[in-house]
Parts: structure tokens; sequence; C-alpha cells
């Protein structure tokens, strides 16, 4: 018995994928992913002269990421793992974020190859018990000391970039792709200026440092990584993520105050005074609520915004070892449609469907990220080798939990 | 399957140490040896693979001995070698379960019955058991900040007599001892916005305002209420509160840490209905040791009941508009006046 078509990955020779690349002709840019104009194709021509004997026509050729995963599957997947967390008290949320991981993992494929997360269960839920305790001890310390606390609290910062890292470093090394695992080299320093240098000025300078900020950081998270011995480089420009700060900015203030003032109009005609919350009947609960709601869609639709153009922007041109490349193709539109779907969807199945927004904003990512080869996919496949990283450079599950407890976003 | 026991599982070979790759073939023989084709390569026995949980239909790298891997979408077959000769299938029970919706919706209803049984018995037992540990320094630190802040911003100084704030504050002394606390006090303050109230803070701290003692009550409505307030502090019914909302944020968080996108006014709209059910809970226990105290000091029971329909007959003077009854702090206070009634029958 074979598995459905849908996620069975096509293990044709790897040369003869890269002369086709999956759906996509060579010469032909891939078909925008429904409705979104693509930007051309013409990117930097390759840093390395062609190598001989292999065909010209191929080079450079591009392929898209794909994604097999679908929101039924994950659905069930998702709710006993669920059941499980609930059951076991939270014990078993280290098992279901690696089932979880593996399966969003498993199910992206490029070149018919799909990626593997590969971290152990029980280290993660080691990694999450120390943060719990760390954090416990913190807060007991600040609501019985508050000065010692906040004491501990800036004692703290330091570690944060070395969480950062370690969590990093982690990651990538559990993260394989064609039996070759990628690596994260980024330094305890890089990530110190990244992640407190900069957003320390950006508040300093009252925002106006932010999108230096942003930029920083996006740099040095995408600069450090390495798959095997390929190294990705990009230069981030500032000037465009200024602009998309801007607009998003300016977007989120239209937002609130149209917000601000719905809800003062509607407050003052339901004549509700503050401090009677006990109060309140149905038309003033709504007169409430509506503006909040309002403020949530503005909320969704500015993020989202946000999101799709900083990943055009960071994304725009990656160099991946001898010429190769990685780049994104979201059409900003298509895509603030797409995250207001997803947000009434997960509002009106009161979060039901998060499993099928997951699965379909991982499709969606997957589809407009395009790698390109410098050389026909099996010679580039071919230079590539692994590298073990040194003992002291493998990070932990601690940074790894502490990334989770926090929700950075470190990923690409 | 070809020849007579044995497998070939179609899939990409990966040699280690690169990135290299290409289809292959690994055929598995009826006692468990390994080939690899094209090649004819022996890649010695299936139990030396490391072989990942099976999970949906996403393909599995099986882990060669020499480093090497082997990707394989056909992930039945590789079950099915699994329980040949590793006689089970790692993961395979969860797989299992992870594969049929009846058990999905099974999950369903249990996660939903989990959570409604966790919000509703889990935190409150959990912040009952939990609030006689608090050290009293944090409790009493936090019960006089409490009461500066709102000094602060809503309450004035009391215009009473002292006289009169000096009788309460022996009454309350007298229910407090019978009660078994010690410590506590009464203070006096002009409500201002709160009105006619009397509340209690977890160190033993009761407020009661000039407003309520000017409805008229006599000095056993008083006393009921007193009582009231006492019996929210012996059963440290605000600390529990405190415990319970700070859990429920807690747990909601951990529950929906997934849903962060939802935004917080969707996580929050339980915790704060539920908080509500809670105080509810309180208010009634509160009633029933209250009456016990009055009739332990040899007072009226009844005198809680008489207040509160004094309260509430102020109240509907001014006119307010009705709360909803879900979503109302205190229980239907014509529903309190009943059961205490019942209770000093
Ligand atoms: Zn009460």
């Amino acid at each position: 018995m074979l598995p459905p078509a849908s996620c069975r990955a096509p293990y044709d020779d790897f040369e003869g994928l890269s002369l086709v690349p999956l759906d996509n002709a060579p010469d032909r840019p891939p078909a925008p992913p429904a409705g979104g104009a693509l930007p051309p194709l013409s990117g930097p021509p390759p840093r390395q002269p062609h190598p001989p004997g292999l065909p010209v026509a191929a080079v450079p050729l591009r392929m898209r990421v794909q994604f097999h995963g679908e929101g039924g599957e994950f659905f069930r997947i998702w709710i006993v793992n669920l059941l499980l967390t609930v059951l076991t008290l939270g014990i078993y949320s280290a098992w279901a974020k690696v089932r979880t991981r593996r399966y969003f993992y498993g199910c992206t494929s490029l070149a018919g190859s799909t990626f593997e997360y590969l971290a152990e269960p029980v280290a993660i839920l080691k990694g999450r018990a120390v943060l719990a305790v760390a954090l416990l001890l913190l807060y007991a310390s600040l609501s019985m000391m508050p000065l010692f606390g906040a004491a501990l609290l800036v004692g703290a910062l330091p570690f944060v970039p070395a969480l950062i890292v370690s969590s990093l470093r982690f990651n990538y090394r559990v993260t394989r792709w064609r039996n070759v695992a990628f690596r994260f080299t980024g330094s305890y320093g890089g990530a110190a200026v990244a992640f407190l240098l900069w957003p320390l000025l950006g508040v300093v300078s009252f925002g106006l440092l932010w999108p230096k900020a942003i930029q920083a950081q996006r740099s040095y998270l995408l600069n450090h990584v390495h798959y095997g011995n390929a190294a990705f480089s990009a230069d981030i420009p500032l000037w465009p993520v200024y602009g998309c700060s801007i607009v998003a900015s300016v977007l989120l203030g239209i937002v609130t105050a149209v917000a601000t003032v719905l809800s003062g109009l509607m407050l003052a005609r339901a004549g509700l005074r503050p401090q009677s919350m006990a109060d309140l009947d149905h038309w003033q609960l709504f007169a409430l609520v509506l503006p909040t709601l309002a403020y949530l869609f503005g909320l969704t639709l500015s993020a989202a915004y946000y999101r799709a153009a900083l990943r055009n922007i960071v994304l725009a041109d990656v160099a991946i070892g001898d010429g190769h490349g990685l780049r994104s193709h979201v059409s900003v539109l298509d895509y603030i449609a797409f995250a207001t779907g997803n947000l009434l969807l997960t509002v009106v199945t009161l979060g039901l469907a998060r499993p099928w927004v997951r699965v379909r904003t991982a499709r969606y990512f997957a589809t407009t990220t395009t790698i390109r080869f410098a050389v026909p996919a099996g010679a580039a496949m071919a230079g590539i080798a692994a590298v073990t990283e040194a003992a002291g450079r493998r990070g932990s599950t601690l940074g790894d939990a502490a990334g989770d407890a926090f929700d950075w976003d470190l990923s690409l | 399957m070809s020849e007579a026991g044995s497998l070939r599982i179609a899939g990409c070979h990966y040699p280690a140490g690169s990135a290299a790759g290409q289809a292959a073939e690994l055929h598995v023989s009826a006692d468990g040896a390994l080939r690899l084709e094209p090649g004819g390569r022996a890649l010695g026995h299936w139990r030396g693979l490391r072989v990942p949980e099976r999970l949906g239909r996403a393909p599995r790298v099986l882990g060669l001995g020499d480093g090497g891997g082997f990707e394989t979408g056909d992930n039945a077959a590789v079950d099915a070698c699994e329980r040949r000769f590793r006689g089970r299938v790692a993961g395979g029970r969860l797989h299992a379960l992870e594969g049929r919706w009846t058990i999905a919706w099974l999950a369903l209803a249990g996660l939903g019955f989990s959570i409604f049984a966790g919000f509703v018995w889990g935190i409150p037992a959990l912040a009952a058991r939990v609030a006689p540990w608090l050290p009293a320094s944090v409790v009493v630190g936090s019960s006089e900040e409490t009461l500066a802040s709102l000094d602060r911003h809503v309450l004035r100084p009391s215009r009473l007599p002292a006289a009169r704030c000096e009788a309460l504050e022996a009454t309350r002394a007298r229910l407090a001892a019978r009660a078994g606390l010690s410590g506590g006090r009464l203070e006096c303050r002009r409500g201002g916005a709160f009105g006619a109230n009397a509340f209690a803070l977890p160190s033993g701290l009761v407020v009661i305002t000039d407003e309520f003692v000017e409805l008229g009550g006599d000095d056993d409505e008083l006393a009921g209420v007193l009582a009231h307030e006492v019996a929210h502090v012996e059963y440290r019914h605000g600390l529990r509160q405190a415990l319970q909302g700070s859990l429920l944020t807690l747990g909601a968080a951990l529950l929906t840490g997934d849903l962060a996108n939802a935004g917080s006014f969707i996580a929050h709209l339980p915790v704060v209905l539920a908080g509500l059910h809670y105080s509810r809970d309180f208010e009634r226990e509160a009633d029933a040791r209250g009456a016990a105290l009055m009739r332990a000091e040899g007072r009226d029971p009844r005198a809680l009941a008489r207040a509160l329909a004094r309260l509430e007959g102020a109240a509907r003077q001014k006119e307010r508009p009705a709360a909803p009854a879900w979503l109302s702090d205190h229980p239907d206070t014509q529903e309190r006046i009943a059961r205490i009634e019942a209770l000093a029958r």
C-alpha cells in the first residue's frame, strides 16, 4: 500500500529534476501563487563561471519550495497532542512541540527532499523545566522583594543575547535537509549588538532608530546561517525597512484613532461611566466590544502588511554558497487578504480552525519562496558538505525554551 | 514486493557527509538484511537503522549505520519492516490515535471537559491550597497598599462621629475573634464613587463607607455586614480570588499561546466570566458563614438579609439599569436574601 501521492515526494533522478524543476520550466518564472504578480526573475548572475559540460539552458534555474501538509491531518495530530498536554499538566508539551515541528518540516519539500527536525523531546522538556524554575524564582522575588527582583531583572539582561544565540544554534543544528544539517555561527557580541544595543537606541531615540534595530536583527539572523559548508548572506537595505515601518505605523495610527473615536462616541451614547463594569447592559457591552474588534481587525491588517513587506525586503536576494540563492515573492495585498481571512476563520471557530490556518500559512510561505541554483541542482548538491559543530557551539534547549516562552521571532 | 518475503522501498539515498543524493531502492530481504540498489551495497540489518516515529503521511529519513540517510514516503513498507524485524512500530499507537477522525472528536470533547473541569474545579482547589502558604508580610503589605491606593483615588476621610466607628470596630473585633482570627481592623471612609459599600482586604482590614452606615440600618444589620466581611477574610476569599485570577490567566496563556493572533480579547473573555462566577460562590459562602457567626454571637442571623434589602431599596431609588444576571458581580440580591432566610430557619 502506497501513501497518497500528495505527501509523497517525487524521487526522480535528482539530476533530471534540475532540468525541469517541479512545476516550472527553467526559463519561465514560477506561476504566481493565487493572483499575486511575481517580481521579474532577473536575479544577479551566478558568481561562479558556469561549470563546463552542463546544459546552459538549465542555468540559472529556480525551484519553488513546496508544502504537502493538510489541515485535517494536522488537526487530528494537534488535538490529540493538546489533550495529552492538558492531561499531563503541560509535561507532554515537549513531545507535542517536536511532533508539530516534525510534521511541518516533513511536509515541506524542496526538489523532492523534505526537511527534518531532530530535537529530542526529553532535552526540550529539560530546557523548559529549567526556564520555568528560573522564571518562578524571578517572579517570586519581584513580588516579595521588588528592589532585589528588579536588580535580578536587569542582571538577567546580558543573558538574553546568550539565550538567543543558544536557541538559534540549537534549532539550526537539529534542522536537516538531504541528511545535511544547518548551522548558526553568530557570536554573542553580534547578538548583544542586534538584540540589546540597537533596540535600546531605538527606544532612546523615540522609535526613530527602531527600523535600524529591525534591520540589524534580521541581518544578524540571516548572515550567520549555513547549510553544511554553504553560507547564507544578504545585504538588507536600510531605507526600505524604514519605508515599510513607516507605512505600518501610519496604518496602525489610523486604526487606533478610528477605534478610539468610535469607542468614545459609542460609550458616550451608551451613557457609560468608568468603574461600573457590573452595571453594563447588553447595548453598553456591545459598545465596549465593537471598537475592540475594530482595533483587532486593523491591527491584523497592519501586522500582515508589515510581515509580508519586511519578508520581501529581507529575503529579496539571499546568496547561498557558490552563487545559489533564495528569494521571497509574497504579494503584499494578497497576503493581507489571506491573513484577514485567517483571523476571521480563527475567531468564528473559537480557535478550532487554528490547525488549518497554520497549514495554510505554511503552504503560503513555502510556495512564495524560491531557490535559485547556479548550476544544475545535482552538481550543486554534490558541492555541499556536512559540517559538524564543535561541542561548545551546539546551542541548548534552554535557549529554545526561552524563545518559546517569550515568543521571540527568530525565524527567517 | 518481489521475491518471497522480501521488500523493496523506493526513496532517495544520501551518502554520509554530503547533500548529494540519488533515487534508489532499499531491498529488505526476508531475514532483514539490507541492500541498496543501484550498486548492490550491503547496509547491514534493519535493526541497525534509526527509524523516526511515523507522523501523518510525511516522508521519513531512515538513519543508516554509516551516517548516511534514506528518505522514503513509503510509510506502510517501513512500518511493515519495523513490525517484522523489531516487533513494534515506535510511535505506532500515537499515529493510530492521530489518524482517526472519531478519536479527534473524542479528544476535542475530552479537551473541552478537561479545560472546563480545570477552570471550574481545579484552579479554585489549587488556589485554596496555596493561599494559606502566602507569607503574612505579603498579605499585610498588599492589603495596606490597596487601601492606600483607594484612599488616593476613590475614598475620602470619614465624617462619622469617632465613637460610631469605634463601636463598629469593637463589633468587628468580637466577630473576628469568634472566627478565630487575630489582627485586622476596621476603617471608616466616605465612599465617593463606591457609594454605600463594605469590603474586606486579605489581611483582615475591613472598610465600611459612611454612606452605608447612613442608610439607617440598626446595629444588628451593620454587624451582619461585618460578619459577612469577616467570613471573607476567614476563608481567604480575597487571596484565593487573586490567585485564581493569576492561575486562570496563566492557564489561558498556556492553552492559547497558539492563539496569539486572535488577540487577547478572546483569550480573556472566558477568564473574566469565570472570575465573576467564582465571586458568586464566595459571596454565598460568606453569607452562610456570616449568619453562623451572628448566631454564635447571640445576634439575629437574618440581619444581613435586612441590610441587603435596604441596600437594594436604596439602589432602586437611584434607578440604575439592571445588569444582565450572567454579568453581575453579586448573585441576585433577592436570591441571597432568600438563602439567608432559609439558613436562619
Ligand atoms: Zn461579599
